[in-house]
């Protein structure tokens, strides 16, 4: 569902490491429409170089942590 | 940027009789017609609204410095603090409501954070009490994610060689307080005076702790 989601455009698509576990929360997908989320989802922390969001960031050690519902976070393609 | 004593007039009595009503922003205006209906039917009283508004006025940066004074003071202490800071200020008596949850990240000597919520306005007033003007602007949110270096050197802050930035955008129900270091030259102060140099803004990670200020050395 689209509406009161928390995951920001800026890291959409983009490739993070998940760095900690939150809790399970009530998904403000629906709780934003007073629907019922009883099981909750988990949240996690993911860190994002931030060279990876932007191509001309300068400061390869520079991250932003992000917390994020695990509907929102796939695994990446292994590497070769 | 001092708008810490930004409060609004009145905010904590919500009588508004004898309020000239056409004195008042559109949003101000509204937001009273909206209490003004929710008292009236009955889903919240004016006790209720009151005694809400007085727990946010109790919180202040006040309590989140005493916590870093003795995170400085006590390393068995601070690594509670970083493990469960509920757990961790209750043991100073601080009671912190159980959601949003909060935690507390360190600055080192080579990682920095900046907190920002770039969504909306997210912050932990339980610790901090109510955010800043700036930490609200579209202008911060904004630039935080995007050019953090660029907005730590405005607010007066350098960052040595090798200091990497951790940026933290509050996107959910955790809220983020930064553990700044302890400033050289502070081994002869008790809690309480360190407590003293503790800003709001260096547990957003905008400031630092402000032993310059007060003590010249």
């Amino acid at each position: 569902m689209a509406g009161h989601a928390r995951t920001p455009g800026y890291v959409q698509g983009r490739p993070g490491v998940v760095v900690a576990y939150r809790g399970i929360w009530p998904n403000p997908e629906l709780l934003a429409y007073r629907l019922d989320d009883l099981a909750g989802v988990a949240l996690f922390t993911v860190d994002f170089n931030l060279t990876d969001l932007w191509p001309d960031y300068a400061f390869n050690a520079d991250r932003v942590a992000v917390d994020l519902y695990e509907h929102w976070l796939e695994p990446s393609k292994p590497e070769g | 940027m001092g708008t810490e004593f930004d409060r609004e007039p009145n905010a904590s009595r919500h009588d508004h009789a004898g309020v000239d009503k056409t004195s008042l922003s559109p949003y101000a205006f509204r937001v009273m017609a909206m209490k003004e209906l929710l008292v009236e039917r009955g889903l919240v009283s004016e006790d209720e609204l009151d005694a809400t508004l007085e727990a946010m006025e109790r919180r202040t940066p006040a309590l989140g410095a005493r916590l870093v004074a003795r995170a400085w003071t006590d390393p068995g202490f601070c690594d509670r603090l970083l493990a469960d800071a509920h757990a961790a200020a209750a043991e100073l008596g601080i009671d912190l409501p159980p959601s949003p949850r909060i935690t507390v990240l360190a600055n080192t000597d080579n990682l920095r954070h900046l907190i920002v919520c770039t969504l909306c306005s997210c912050y932990p007033r339980a610790l901090l009490g109510r955010p800043p003007d700036w930490y609200k602007s579209f202008n911060y949110r904004s630039r935080a994610v995007r050019e953090p270096r660029a907005v730590l050197e405005e607010f007066g802050i350098q960052l040595a060689d090798g200091v990497a930035v951790r940026v933290v955008d509050s996107t959910a129900d955790h809220r983020y307080v930064v553990l700044p270091q302890r400033p050289a030259g502070t081994e002869a102060l008790n809690e309480d005076e360190l407590a003293e140099l503790v800003t709001r803004d260096s547990m957003i990670g905008t400031g630092s702790p402000g032993f310059e200020n007060t003590v010249s050395t």
